[in-house]
């Protein structure tokens, strides 16, 4: 009986994740702040296998500055369909973790838009589960050391339970959306609005650098990965790029805006290392990366915190994304305005 | 190391491999080690006291067991009782008995400077020294002799699945357990199991979930009456599941060992009179109390006034082993009143019973039953509200301020959501006057039952290990 239990338990489980309906229905029900991981889900669920394709990868900038539907529009002619697979706080363990979950999707093109953070920060734990693959465990044990990752065994050994259930791995989402869910449906509550983006409106507060200052106090921007950690994530990022490369894939890397002078600022040492490496990278695999300095400016009107642009600001943002697209894949396309 | 753990599960398969080959001699010295592990890795400093009331009591029994003299047995028996009763006191106690001291002192119009102390409560001395005290009285009762292996007596004093939390163990029950061969037969692992698989559905589903809904609103300042009521409601169900959960779990660990650990609760909700809540409840505790404490009181004379004294005390006391506070003084005696007001409108209720002939005697229980729900529900308002002003203050809304609203519709969907399949479970339970009805269905039901409880326990289960409530007794 517990053999059945468990088998039936798992037919449940994959049988509703195979379902391009549950997904939608969990794609339009999700909110962008806090079901991030279910609705990366969603989306590399939904990706078309044959048709053409374009993969936006990165962090919550690629998440929240990249309107997919905005450049589905613009490419209509050439068939291209743009899938956003941004990661709120994705950092390099993320990409390495979902880079089979890319190139079993097969995409013709990759923009890659990345965050200063991605290789300096200390990995949060807290989001493992959502994107967790074992193999990362033996690349933590390779690069951190054994007693670091005896110290992450209760989220390791969490995120891989999440691993063998679908459940599990989205349970803070799936099981607030079946509340929420009930309470319409018994209730009469009304439901949400369906909202692609986290952030739409003007401004998070008056003043980004009051913002910013408060960070710094709460010690939340100052917290740096070891040089070991560091090392570990750009060798683990080279990986991935790597992998890319030997797939034929073509790949873009775009920096991602900052708020004014918030980047050397606040992120100076950072922003200049993370710069550094990327160029190096892009000089390996041949592949074009866009820094800030080659990007249209952002005003303080475009953004809705010191990193994440606000509904005008991502409008301009992905009219430059589609310039890059446009620029490095068709080359005899000429650039849209934006 | 809570049960709800990967530690604990690393801990008991370890455990439980070397329990499943070893001998009957060597499984008890290796459950003896095991349990002082298990209990050492919450503080290894109180290892001592669990040691200290081990070695006073075994010494205690054997020496009333040897003596023949009713003065000095009785000397010992007083020895045994003082100084577990004197450890209990001085670590769960003594900040509650100076400063209740110093209050009576000012009253009378006398200043004195409180000695107070940073006493940490050693987990589960509530429940080891009442079952080491048990031992003792059962021996100078001559109910049963001393055991003369020191070793058997550790293990029955400390075994780890009831040791912090209980069941509180009689020595008539389990030292004959810990003595002679346990046979562990596929049956029992299987019920034991499905034991352990309840108990952790009712901890991390339904009390750690609506520990969620009932812990703003006590916490709150606003006292929005409905809410109330609903928070009162949810927290009698998460502190029933909170500790019934570790007793199920308790009990499906030692089946699985071949130990019959007592039966902890037996459906307490689903009755109609304090009399009968009480003998549902904590039943470890309750039949403990009433053993050594309200048979002896009574025992001089049953006349019904020095039955509800006894009553009083005794629940006063069962408040009081709770915690030194006091709101759970007055949660006991709120109980110990209850019990004495029933035993006085007995013959009331008994004519109003006789109303409602062959099955309609269920409309006056479905009745009863939700009146006395009421009152109990107030009564654990007491109990939770971390003191009787904040418990007053939540009564006060729930009878002047009752407005409901759709955060009351949310707040009850969601109590229902986790409390839901409990209580379907329980009243099949309840029907069938068998809690292990469910291990016992036919396939057809119990696999789909055991995957939706499953699948209720990934998408919603705590995993946070959040500590049991009772730990703090």
């Amino acid at each position: 009986m517990f053999i059945v239990t468990v088998a039936l338990l798992v037919a449940v489980q994959f049988g509703f994740a195979r379902s391009t309906g549950i997904w939608t229905y969990l794609y339009r029900n999700s909110s962008p702040k806090l079901d991030d991981g279910l609705r990366f889900a969603a989306v590399a669920n939904a990706i078309d296998k044959k048709g053409r394709k374009v993969l936006v990868l990165g962090a919550s900038q690629a998440r929240e500055n990249v309107d997919v539907y905005q450049l589905d529009r613009a490419f209509k002619d050439e068939k291209l369909r743009f899938y956003n697979l941004g990661i709120s706080h994705g950092q390099t363990a993320d990409f390495f973790m979902t880079r089979q979950l890319v190139l079993d999707a097969k995409p013709d093109y990759i923009v890659f838009v990345g965050d200063l953070n991605i290789f300096s920060s200390p990995y949060m734990m807290d989001k493992l589960r959502l994107y967790f693959q074992p193999e990362i465990v033996p690349r933590w044990i390779e690069g951190l050391g054994w007693r670091a990752v005896w110290e992450l065994r209760k989220p390791i050994l969490n995120a891989f339970v999440g691993y063998l259930s679908p459940a599990y791995r989205f349970r803070e989402s799936l099981g607030r959306i079946v509340q929420e869910e009930i309470a319409i449906r018994l209730l009469g509550k009304k439901r949400e609005a369906f909202r692609r983006f986290a952030y739409s409106a003007d401004k998070k507060n008056d003043d980004i650098y009051e913002d910013l200052d408060e960070q710094m106090q709460n010690e939340k921007l100052e917290e740096v990965a070891t040089p070991a950690e560091i090392a570990m994530n750009e060798a683990m990022f080279d990986e991935v790029v790597g992998d890319f490369c030997r797939a034929g894939i073509p790949m873009v890397a775009i920096d991602a805006p900052y708020f004014e002078h918030a980047k050397t600022s606040y992120f100076r040492d950072v922003y200049v290392a993370y710069d550094a490496f990327m160029r190096r990278l892009a000089a390996k695999y041949g592949f074009p990366y866009y820094s800030e300095a080659e990007m249209p400016h952002f005003s303080r009107e475009d953004f809705f915190d010191h990193t994440h642009l606000n509904r005008d600001g991502r409008r301009k943002f992905t009219a430059f994304v589609q310039e890059v697209v446009a620029k490095q894949f068709f080359s005899d396309r000429v650039p849209l305005a934006p | 190391m809570v049960f709800n753990s990967f530690q604990f599960l690393a801990f008991f398969i370890i455990v439980y491999v070397l329990y499943l080959c070893l001998n009957h001699r060597h499984q008890n010295r290796m459950l003896l080690v095991a349990s002082y592990v298990f209990y050492g890795s919450w503080d290894w400093r109180f290892l001592s006291l669990l040691f200290v009331s081990t070695v006073l009591d075994y010494v205690c029994a054997l020496l009333i067991d040897h003596e023949e003299r009713p003065k000095r047995r009785k000397l010992y028996l007083l020895i045994s009782i003082c100084g577990n009763l004197g450890m209990l006191g001085f670590f769960k106690y003594f900040n509650f008995f100076t400063d209740g001291m110093v209050a009576l002192l000012g009253f009378f119009g006398l200043e004195v400077h409180p000695l107070s102390l940073n006493v940490l409560l050693p987990i589960g001395i509530s429940f080891y020294t009442f079952q080491t005290m048990s031992y003792t009285i059962d021996v100078y009762r001559r109910r049963m002799p001393a055991e003369k292996n020191f070793l058997d007596v550790a293990l029955f004093v400390s075994y780890f699945p009831q040791l912090v939390a209980g069941p509180i163990e009689r020595a008539q029950s389990l030292l004959p357990q810990v003595l002679s061969e346990r046979r562990v037969t596929l049956e029992k692992v299987w019920h034991g199991g499905a034991l352990i698989f309840w108990g952790l559905f009712q901890k991390i589903y339904v009390a750690d979930n609506l520990a969620k809904i009932v812990d703003p609103v006590f916490a709150s300042a606003d006292r929005a009456g409905a809410s109330c009521y609903l928070a009162g409601f949810a927290f009698m169900i998460q502190l029933y599941c909170d500790f019934a959960g570790y007793s199920n779990i308790a009990k499906g660990l030692g089946k699985m060992m071949g130990f019959e650990i007592m039966t902890n609760f037996y459906l307490p909700y689903f009755t109609c009179n304090v009399r009968d809540f009480w003998k549902r409840w904590h039943i470890s505790l309750t039949s403990w109390v009433r053993d050594y404490v309200y048979e002896p009181l009574i025992a001089s004379g049953r006349t019904p006034l020095r039955k509800a004294m006894a009553a009083l005390v005794t629940m006063t006391l069962v408040g009081l082993w709770h915690g030194a506070a006091w709101h759970f003084v007055a949660f006991g005696l709120y109980s110990g009143i209850g019990l004495v007001v029933y035993a006085m409108l007995r013959p009331v209720l008994a004519a109003m019973r006789s109303v409602f002939p062959g099955r309609s005697v269920v409309i006056y229980k479905v009745v009863m039953g939700l009146l006395y729900f009421q009152f109990l529900m107030f009564g654990f308002l007491l109990f939770r509200a971390q003191g009787t002003e904040g418990a007053f203050a939540m009564v006060e809304g729930i009878l002047f301020r009752f407005s409901w609203g759709l955060a009351q519709s949310e707040m009850l969907l969601g109590i229902l959501l986790f409390a839901g399949p409990l209580l379907l479970i329980e009243a099949w339970q309840g029907l069938t006057k068998d809690l292990d009805v469910l291990a016992k269905a036919g396939i057809w039901i119990r696999i789909p039952v055991y995957t939706l409880l499953t699948l209720l326990m990934l998408l919603y289960g705590v995993t946070d290990e959040k500590a049991f409530i009772y730990f703090q007794f």
